[in-house]
């Protein structure tokens, strides 16, 4: 690189960053002031503006940028990651870009200064649909995650489950109960419909005092200092804990499958689902 | 074009303010951590390790509360409350954004008896020996990511901070009055700024954060004008820059993230800044960013005269979990194999332990330190672990570990360099990822997933040999859950931690025996400790109300 471009490199980019120059920078009108994130903050054209900006974004841009704007076949860029976009309040950087060309991208003529504001403000109005943290508008799939053996399933439910889950006693119509295959699965990895240890399935605790006296009954609160319980019987509780004393032990049903995390393959979490979605 | 080096001539004359005394000598931030607390860390070895003795372990049971406050996050235009704070106003917004995410989740600095506490667009001063509000700053915001501000940085008389909206301020320490404000990243682009600065000489270095695929980079800015020093991108912006090979196109490495947001740690004799990078974007699509992705996910040494590329450690290669590599790292004197060493060493995110020549970058260590994390192959010859691509985000839905906060995330770890022990959380849990967006362009940002919490198990704080990556104790917390809560160890031996069940703990560092705790509710930030009128103090912070307790 030569040294002159550096230079000019060097002093564009210690002022601001990367953006184009302008003479007149228009104004940027603010329609949802508490949204994060500028593009989701400003107010978009009227609605045939937008769509007079996405018939001629589809047939004039649609090729290499893609028909959701985040590239195509033909190498053109993602527009909903771009600094052009990004800095571009109503068609001036974007209209720059168009008229003069950048990089592989050719220069367009034939676009009058209402049809380059039309189409920002359609660029602009996919960005506005954005999700948080960066991600795309949203995008809807067909996916099926029900890739996994059935059968091999059932030997693996027989071998490492039936010995305290049934289907035909606690499991009985699970894929029934649970139609999401996506919450199925979780659910089942987890060890129940809540999250394991957050109340879905209750762990009950045994505290052995000093004098040998035991209490039992279900866990409340549990620390290096401190146990809670409540009784049968419906009484509160407590131990203030020192060195381990007075004795705890736990019975969590979830131990099993805690344990099991670090055992499972993914390949018999897919067999598990696809036999327990036989289960209606 | 990867190093910018900008020499800008100063041309402003310091003003100098007669009659105030110098808050901080920038030359004295290099020294041991003891009565003030001045920098991030405490000092620049981001050890976390107090030199106060009054506080130890026959008598740490002592501790009493001091005094506990509230933020006041109240905009004050008079002298309506009657403390006489009229709250001193800043910023580029319009004034119609009031994001309030309150809680403390970075460092308070401490000098002379002054705190400065920080909340996104808030900076207050207090005193130390009562939390009383001294003065109050409010930035209006243009928006951003109102996620955390990890605190102050101090120059002579000013105290600097970032902006969501990445602008670095200045301000008079005596009276909140703004010195100047510079932009840092543009808001345009969706960067968010949170890291608390770190002045080294008289320059303050900066980091930024995004999540839109943009690049990462860290600056030096001058700490008396607000101006550019110099701009280190952590990802090849151009097709000439280094690690451009471990990217499939200039496309994909510019828009590659890495971001520098949590600080990192000085090493005056090389005058390295070395700190970790965040993941690779997409974070977790990687189809259209194949390769190693440098240098994100890395530990990365950086010169702070130059702005140049020292050397580099990748701890987590082509990352596709969101693990970022950020966390502060810390430097270690230490002995390997007989020879002393100059070292640095990080408990990354990705559940593995790493120690690091910190003069060369040569690899000297790599250590699983979770009981549970699965998402590697192995480990290279290099020291690198490798990624399992069989533990990416699927569509049929992955079983991964850790989660997506990862093992240790921003909140500090800890040494004490007497025991040669590492003090970090080991937060073990799973996740089941679900790839939600097959396009073969890849997602955007952290989209493209669908992630679902499946739960933790052996979840611990360890003390980990610098030398071997082994746990010389580890104490495992009741239940198993994660904690998120940063150290602080003292000369004395003592460690300071929360421990997720809404305690606050102490440790013998050397055996890991609880010697006290106080049930406050979970820590937000690290415990920290400073010197006021010959009495030690041990300052921490609940969401927004801080918690100082003092040895009578």
């Amino acid at each position: 690189m030569n040294i002159i471009v550096k230079v000019l490199q060097i002093l564009l980019l210690s002022y601001g960053f990367p953006i184009a120059a302008q003479d007149t920078q228009p104004e940027i009108e603010i329609a949802n002031p508490s949204a994060m994130f500028l593009q989701q903050q400003r107010a978009l054209p009227p609605a045939e503006v937008i769509a007079r900006g996405e018939t001629l974004y589809q047939v004039n841009c649609r090729l290499c940028h893609g028909p959701d704007l985040r590239g195509g076949d033909q190498g053109g860029s993602n527009l909903l990651r771009s600094d052009v976009v990004l800095i571009d309040i109503a068609g001036e950087s974007i209209g720059e870009v168009i008229t003069e060309g950048r990089g592989s991208m050719p220069i367009f003529d034939n676009f009058s200064n209402e049809d380059i504001a039309a189409i920002a403000g359609y660029i602009h109005s996919i960005k506005f649909e954005s999700e948080g943290q960066g991600s795309t508008p949203p995008v809807d799939y067909d996916l099926d995650i029900l890739v996994g053996d059935a059968a091999a399933g059932e030997r693996y439910f027989d071998r490492e489950c039936a010995t305290c889950h049934s289907v035909t006693g606690d499991l009985s119509g699970i894929a029934t109960r649970i139609p999401n295959d996506y919450i199925m699965q979780n659910t089942w990895v987890a060890g129940g419909r809540r999250q394991a240890g957050r109340g879905g399935v209750q762990t009950t605790v045994i505290v052995t005092t000093q004098g040998g006296e035991t209490v039992a009954g279900r866990l409340l609160r549990y620390d290096d200092f401190f146990v809670s319980l409540r009784t049968e019987d419906g009484t509160y509780q407590s131990f203030s804990r020192r060195g381990g004393s007075p004795q705890v032990d736990l019975d969590d049903p979830l131990y099993r499958h805690r344990e099991l995390w670090s055992e499972l393959r993914d390949s018999d979490i897919h067999d598990v689902t696809a036999y327990l979605e036989t289960i209606k | 074009m990867r190093y910018l080096a900008l020499f800008i001539i100063n041309i402003i004359v310091p003003i100098t303010l007669i009659g105030q005394e110098v808050v901080v000598d920038p030359d004295d931030l290099a020294n041991v951590l003891d009565g003030d607390w001045d920098t991030y860390s405490g000092d620049y070895s981001g050890q976390r390790y107090s030199n106060l003795d009054q506080v130890h372990k026959e008598n740490v049971s002592d501790l009493t509360l001091a005094w506990t406050t509230e933020l006041n996050f109240n905009i004050r235009r008079g002298n309506i409350d009657g403390t006489g704070i009229i709250t001193k106003m800043g910023g580029e917004g319009r004034g119609d954004i009031d994001i309030r995410s309150g809680s403390i989740k970075g460092s308070i600095l401490e000098v002379n008896g002054v705190l400065y506490v920080t909340a996104p667009d808030h900076v207050w001063a207090m005193d130390a020996r009562d939390g009383s509000e001294i003065w109050h700053y409010h930035w209006e915001t243009r928006g951003g990511t109102h996620i955390a501000n990890r605190g102050v940085a101090i120059w002579n008389d000013s105290v600097i901070f970032e902006t969501p909206d990445n602008y670095l301020v200045s301000l008079n320490a005596h009276t909140g009055e703004e010195n100047w404000h510079s932009e840092i990243a543009p808001f345009e682009l969706q960067y968010f700024s949170t890291m608390a600065p770190i002045t080294i000489r008289d320059r303050v270095i900066v980091g930024t954060g995004n999540d839109l695929d943009q690049p990462g980079f860290l600056q030096a800015f001058d700490a008396e004008t607000g101006t550019l020093v110099w701009r280190f991108y952590t990802v090849p912006m151009s097709e000439d820059d280094p690690g451009i090979e471990t990217w499939p196109n200039l496309d994909a490495a510019s828009h590659g993230g890495g971001n520098a947001w949590v600080p990192g740690v000085y090493d005056p004799e090389t005058d390295l800044y070395i700190f970790g990078t965040g993941n690779p974007t997409p974070g977790y699509t990687g189809v259209a960013r194949r390769g190693d992705n440098l240098f994100t996910c890395s530990l990365v040494a950086v010169n702070v005269t130059t702005g140049e590329l020292e050397w580099y450690f990748q701890t987590s290669p082509h990352d596709t979990h969101d693990w970022d590599s950020a966390q502060t790292p810390i430097l270690i004197d230490g002995v390997i194999d007989g020879k002393p060493r100059k070292l640095v060493s990080t408990a990354a995110r990705n559940g593995f332990f790493f120690t690091v020549d910190r003069v060369t970058g040569e690899h000297i260590l790599t250590k699983k330190y979770s009981r549970t994390a699965n998402w590697e192959s192995h480990v290279r010859e290099t020291g690198e672990p490798e990624p399992n691509p069989d533990k990416e985000a699927l569509i049929p839905g992955t079983l991964v570990s850790p989660v997506e906060g990862g093992v240790a995330n921003w909140q500090p770890p800890a040494f004490n360099p007497e025991y040669g022990l590492f003090y970090t959380q080991e937060n073990n849990g799973f996740n089941m990822l679900y790839l939600s967006d097959p396009d073969p362009r890849g997602s955007m940002g952290l989209g493209g997933k669908i992630r679902a919490e499946v739960g933790s198990i052996d979840s611990a704080f360890q003390a980990i040999d610098y030398r071997t990556g082994e746990a010389v104790w580890r104490h495992e917390w009741p239940g198993g859950g994660g904690v998120n809560a940063g150290v602080l160890t003292t000369s004395t031996g003592l460690v300071f931690t929360g421990d997720g069940r809404n305690n606050l703990v102490a440790f013998d560092g050397s055996d890991g025996n609880l010697l006290w705790h106080s049930r406050i509710g979970n820590i937000s930030n690290a415990p920290q400790t400073y010197m006021v009128d010959g009495r030690q103090y041990l300052l921490v912070a609940v969401r927004e109300r801080l918690f100082a307790y003092v040895m009578y």
